[in-house]
């Protein structure tokens, strides 16, 4: 990869010896805080991350609590986001939904990731037919509509939280591959891999050693694009009825019962959680945008 | 009751036509629902009356009423289609021996009929006057009932329903006679069902003559079929030789499947249809505050109860299954299910029913701490333990009373939790008897041994697994024995009351509500008779302009 | 002799085949393996035995595997898709009803996002650093991130029940009544359209931004040519990925076509689908999604073969 120039100009550092990792590192660091867009996504992301896992203590309510009588009543100051068709506070329940939709951004990667990038390494480093017949597969797979695949996966697996994950994480194997494949080529050509090979190194650790790390930021930028693309995703399948099931409080689901309250007048039920999820991924796009571009060697910085 | 009738009054078909403004009084009449597990689950009213006004007009003949379907129609051979929309097509166009009238039986194509002593002959005269629509345009004999029951027969088909029947014979022009094999006294319900339709045997071997080819259904009913595009609309037009003077009064009907319950009340709303069936609680508000649109609502068309497998621990323990019936809200699931379209029940039928019997005091009302209190003297069966309920996202009757009851059970310190299941899937688990519990709704039946035997009697299908070990299961084996055999009505009676009390005490289930079944219209329709079989009654309806 | 681009046509189709065999095969066989016994849900509970198993002798659900499938596969190159069990009628039947109405509506989407896509990557690019380039960026930031069902929804709320100014579910077919059918298609279209407007406008301008900076345009601009002239043949090599990029986001509108029929109940393809998973219809399904399948790796067969044909001197596939 290219040397990352210091634009601050010269400072009054002594020349440390740093590893190429290392040095990359401080660069990416900098230019990281730089950007606005990749700043703004971190904060959004935290900020989601941080409600969803303090939602227990930060919940008025208990999201499972019914109480009758206070049904679909609008935003008030007992209840900010209005109660839904049971009476429970949609405020709460909205809070933990975070939950799930952080459950779904964080495994979704790693399950799509766990299987992408070693397929995507085998495309990069042993090439011609290998590489052929890998991402062939890699695209009918991505040539799929992501919610025609998810929904036909789910209604096969069956729904739980579990399967539902596994299945968007199916569904984001290609990009992985792709993208893994894509710096994997590029890497592969290098000086230091040819050496490693003359040097005789095994196969499984170049490509470890000398490969996957290369990889790693267009690998970042993808598992934030894809947390981003999962959380939609199910969601959609939520609102559809074929997602998480019942009681538990994702944000696609209760979208979902809201839908039937739109005509009736309560608003709320469809407006508040909607509201969510476009903070949620919005935040993990900017973030993705961010890093893109702070990864990106050729990009200004300051777009 | 309301109507000016004794239970055993055969008043003619076309006196109930003659009174439109009978429309009003239609609030109590009893029917019978469908064998299917896929009702229609639409949730009713809490006190106001049906769409009750009738314009200073009085009945207009004329017009064509465009009528939008909760589901897809699924074939129309009467003697082989299953699903409701297609049946209400059909007893439209074709019709039955009886028909009922503020639960009695009533006539239709049968004028009158004599019941052996006994008990399994049913001699029915028929009426001269029934003609059958074109082309084959004949009056209608008893060689055709005949015809239309060993064709309803072919192949065991109907299975366990005809086994009652052993023969079926023309013991005259017009006079037809039934001999069972044994005494069965909800043998009258079968004949008010549409399966049980005479139609013509030339028609029928026209189209081919199979079971299922029968697709242009031929009958002697008001309405005669005209055309059906699949998957877009169906159309029946007025059959100007009924045998009725003014009967039907529209010109012409036609149905169009809208599965989506928001289009639905769209298309209501909107003026593209005149009539919707399958209204929601939710929706049914809405159309009674736009001025365009009304609501047509019958009490009681579902019965939604927890139903049990009494085989499976911990729910063989009585004590768990009466803590939970104490614990249960029924009002609460009420007004959150169906939006107050319903009643709490502890049983099928309404007070106004013949066949409710007062439970008084004994009722397992909402009372959690009576819940604690029945658990703590059996010694805490349920320590450690969660309860599954097991549900579906499909019918919000189940659904509610499901998520709602594992609420109301926290709060009387039982731990429980919900299945959510897709239907299918929960169909197959009730028939196999896979599950502990499970919220479940089925359609009214008016005879309570088609709600009963089959629950609990081990030579039916014992869906909840009542077994010997149970308390009194062989006191309740016996009632369900002698209330299908029995055949005098007060006998009945008391024996099914005293059926009730024994399940208000063992809780072989639980029941939890009475669902009402809503349709929107337009309002310049009128007519409407609702009833509690699930058949919309085209004939008695008109539009004003 | 056969065109450089009719071969590569050909060995795409020949690819193309084996995948909708895959895709097939898969689905046949996934689910079979799905719990739930379809004659209970079409007979209901109540239903004697010996009519269950008869109708579970109908469905063939009794034969091997293999045999079911290519029972399934000669039928369905006849264009017979089965017979469903469930609604009791022709899948083909049913699937071809609503194909139109599922047309019309990708096509809605497709000629929104398009006709808002266009002009702001145009503007975004020509003004770049400017507010109007903030105002592209943002739309295509926001665009992806707002979930289509949601957007759908929010259309919903405000223009159909606050201001009562367009309708609220169902569909008229343009075809039987333009004016009509172009109310029932306006939400709905807008709300599937923007997602892939927000994406082909990034895409659009960050292609249009780094063909702009190519040297050989500044030779190009030396030599006196109008600044119009320069961006209409920038604009024309900035499409060729963008091309891509617009059939790739066809699958993502097939998809999405999924969900905005549900929240605005249009009668479609994607309705025919949901129905049938809730009520599993193996049958239904298994057509409907073959029928999707086929679509649209028709439409990436097309799309390759106009990106193969814009950019010939890539000699070859991508």
């Amino acid at each position: 990869m290219t040397d990352a120039t210091d634009a601050d100009g010269a400072t009054a550092e002594p020349a440390r010896p740093q590893s190429p990792l290392a040095r990359r590192a401080r660069a990416f660091g900098r230019r990281f805080r730089r950007n606005r867009l990749a700043v703004g996504g971190l904060l959004v992301t935290a900020g989601f991350v941080l409600l969803a896992v303090l939602a227990p203590v930060l919940a008025p309510y208990d999201p499972a609590v019914v109480d009758v009588p206070a049904r679909l009543q609008g935003p008030s100051l007992a209840h900010p986001f209005g109660t839904d068709r049971y009476g429970r506070d949609l405020f709460s329940r909205v809070l933990y939904g975070a939950r799930i939709a952080l459950q779904v951004a964080v495994a979704t990667p790693l399950v799509a990731g766990a299987v992408g990038v070693p397929i995507g390494l085998v495309a990069g480093y042993v090439g011609g037919r290998v590489d052929d017949v890998l991402m062939r597969l890699m695209d009918s797979i991505f040539a799929f509509p992501a919610i025609l695949l998810g929904l036909t996966l789910v209604a096969v697996f069956g729904q739980s939280l579990t399967n539902i994950v596994v299945a968007l994480g199916i569904v984001y194997i290609p990009q992985f591959a792709r993208v893994t494949r894509g710096s994997a080529v590029s890497v592969v050509e290098e000086e230091h891999v040819r050496v490693a090979r003359s040097l005789g190194a095994s196969h499984a650790r170049i490509v470890l050693v000398h490969v996957l790390p290369f990889c790693l930021s267009a690998i970042l930028v993808q598992a934030t694009v894809t947390a981003a693309l999962a959380i939609v995703l199910e969601s959609s399948l939520s609102f559809l009825g074929v997602g998480v099931p019942s009681p538990t409080p994702s944000w696609g689901s209760i979208l979902r019962v809201g839908k039937g309250y739109v005509d009736s007048g309560e608003w709320w039920y469809s407006v508040f959680p909607g509201m969510a999820i476009v903070v949620a991924v919005l935040g993990f796009n900017l973030l993705g945008d961010g890093l893109r571009d702070v990864l990106d060697p050729r990009t200004d910085p300051n777009r | 009751m309301q109507g000016e009738d004794a239970p055993t009054n055969r008043r003619t078909f076309l006196t109930a036509v003659g009174g439109a403004a009978a429309a009003a009084l239609a609030g109590c009449t009893d029917g019978e629902g469908t064998p299917t597990g896929d009702g229609t689950s639409s949730p009713g009213p809490s006190d106001t009356p049906t769409d009750a006004s009738t314009p200073a007009g009085g009945p207009q003949s004329g017009g064509t009423l465009r009528v939008g379907f909760e589901s897809e129609l699924t074939g129309l051979d009467p003697h082989r289609t299953e699903s409701v929309v297609s049946w209400l097509v059909v007893f439209n166009v074709c019709e039955t021996l009886i028909t009922f009238e503020d639960g009695a039986p009533a006539s239709r194509l049968a004028t009158d009929w004599e019941i052996g002593d006994d008990g399994r002959t049913y001699t029915f005269t028929l009426t001269e006057d029934a003609r059958f629509h074109a082309p084959v345009d004949r009056a209608m004999t008893a060689d055709d009932v005949v015809y239309s029951f060993e064709r309803m027969n072919q192949d065991g088909a109907m299975g366990s329903d005809l086994a009652a029947v052993d023969s079926v014979e023309a013991t005259g022009e017009y006079e037809v006679t039934f001999t069972l094999v044994e005494t069965f006294a909800p043998f009258f319900n079968f004949l008010g069902r549409v399966p049980w339709v005479v139609v013509p045997e030339e028609a029928v071997e026209a189209q081919g003559g199979g079971l299922g080819d029968f697709q242009e259904p031929v009958g002697t009913g008001p309405f005669q079929f005209d055309e059906y595009e699949p998957g877009e609309k169906l159309t029946l037009t007025a059959f100007d030789d009924y045998r009725a003077d003014d009967v039907p009064l529209l010109d012409a009907v036609e149905i169009t499947p809208i599965p989506d319950a928001d289009s639905r009340v769209a298309a209501l709303r909107g003026g593209d249809v005149d009539m919707v069936r399958g209204v929601s609680g939710s929706d049914a508000d809405t159309l009674r505050e736009d001025p365009e649109t009304k609501l047509s609502r019958q009490r009681g068309t579902q019965w939604g109860q927890l139903h049990i497998n009494c085989s499976e621990p911990p729910w063989d323990d009585p004590a768990v299954r009466r803590a939970v019936a104490h614990a249960m809200d029924r009002s609460a699931i009420v007004e959150a299910a169906v939006s107050g379209y319903g009643q709490a029940a502890w049983q099928p039928y309404a007070e106004e029913s013949v066949w409710h019997s007062d439970l008084g005091d004994s009722r397992r009302t909402h009372d959690p701490e009576r819940a604690r209190e029945i658990l703590d003297d059996a010694g805490n069966p349920l320590e450690g333990e969660t309860l599954t309920i097991k549900t579906n996202t499909r019918y919000g009757l189940m659904e509610t009373t499901a998520e709602l009851l594992v609420a109301q059970l926290g709060a009387a310190g039982i731990d429980a939790e919900t299945e959510v299941l897709e239907w299918g899937t929960q169909l197959s688990d009730f028939v196999g008897g896979n599950f502990g519990a499970m919220a479940f709704s089925v359609p009214f039946k008016i005879d309570p041994d088609r709600h009963y035997y089959g629950f609990v009697h081990p030579e039916g299908t014992q869906f909840n697994y009542y077994g010997e070990d149970q308390p009194d299961a062989q006191r309740m084996y016996e009632l369900l024995e002698r209330g299908r055999s029995e055949t005098d009505q007060d006998e009945r009676v008391e024996i099914y009351g005293e059926f009730e009390q024994l399940v208000n005490e063992h809780c072989p289930w639980i029941s939890v509500a009475r669902a009402d079944g809503l349709a929107g219209l337009r309002s310049n329709v009128y007519g409407v008779q609702p009833w509690l079989l699930p058949y919309t009654r085209f004939w008695t309806m008109w539009t004003e302009d | 002799m056969v065109s450089r681009l009719q071969a590569f046509l050909i060995r795409r189709l020949l690819w193309a085949l084996p995948v909708l065999a895959l895709v097939s095969i898969a689905i046949f066989g996934l689910i079979r393996l799905v719990p739930g016994d379809p004659a209970i849900v079409m007979l209901g509970a109540d239903a004697p035995p010996e009519q269950l198993a008869a109708v579970r002798a109908e469905l063939g659900l009794d034969e091997p595997l293999p045999v079911q499938y290519v029972d399934y596969v000669a039928d369905a190159v006849r264009g017979d898709l089965g017979h469903s069990y469930v609604d009791d009628r022709a899948v083909s039947g049913a699937i071809a009803s609503r194909l139109p109405t599922t047309l019309f509506l990708t096509a809605a989407g497709f000629l929104v996002s398009l006709s808002v896509a266009i002009p702001a990557g145009l503007l975004s690019a020509t003004n770049r650093g400017e507010w109007l380039d903030g105002v592209g960026l943002g739309f295509g930031l926001l665009g992806v991130s707002i979930p289509n069902f949601w957007l759908g929804v929010v259309l919903l709320l405000l223009f159909g029940v606050h201001l009562d100014w367009l309708p609220v579910a169902g569909y008229v077919s343009p075809l039987d009544d333009p004016v009509a059918g172009v109310r029932y298609l306006l939400l709905p279209g807008i709300t599937l359209g923007t997602a892939m407007a927000a994406v082909v406008t990034r895409m659009l301008r960050s292609e249009l931004l780094e063909e702009l900076r190519r040297e050989y345009l500044d030779a190009v601009r030396m030599k006196g040519v109008g600044e119009l002239q320069v961006l209409t043949h920038a604009t024309k090599n900035a499409f060729i990925p963008v091309v891509t990029v617009i059939g790739m986001q066809f699958g993502y509108l097939l998809g999405g076509s999924i969900v905005v029929e549900t929240v605005f109940s249009i009668p479609g393809m994607g309705r025919l689908l949901i129905d049938a998973i809730q009520s599993r219809d193996y049958i239904m399904l298994q057509g409907v999604v073959l029928v999707y399948t086929t679509f649209f790796v028709a439409v990436n067969i097309a799309v390759d073969g106009a990106y193969f044909y814009l950019n010939p001197k890539l000699g070859g596939e991508r």
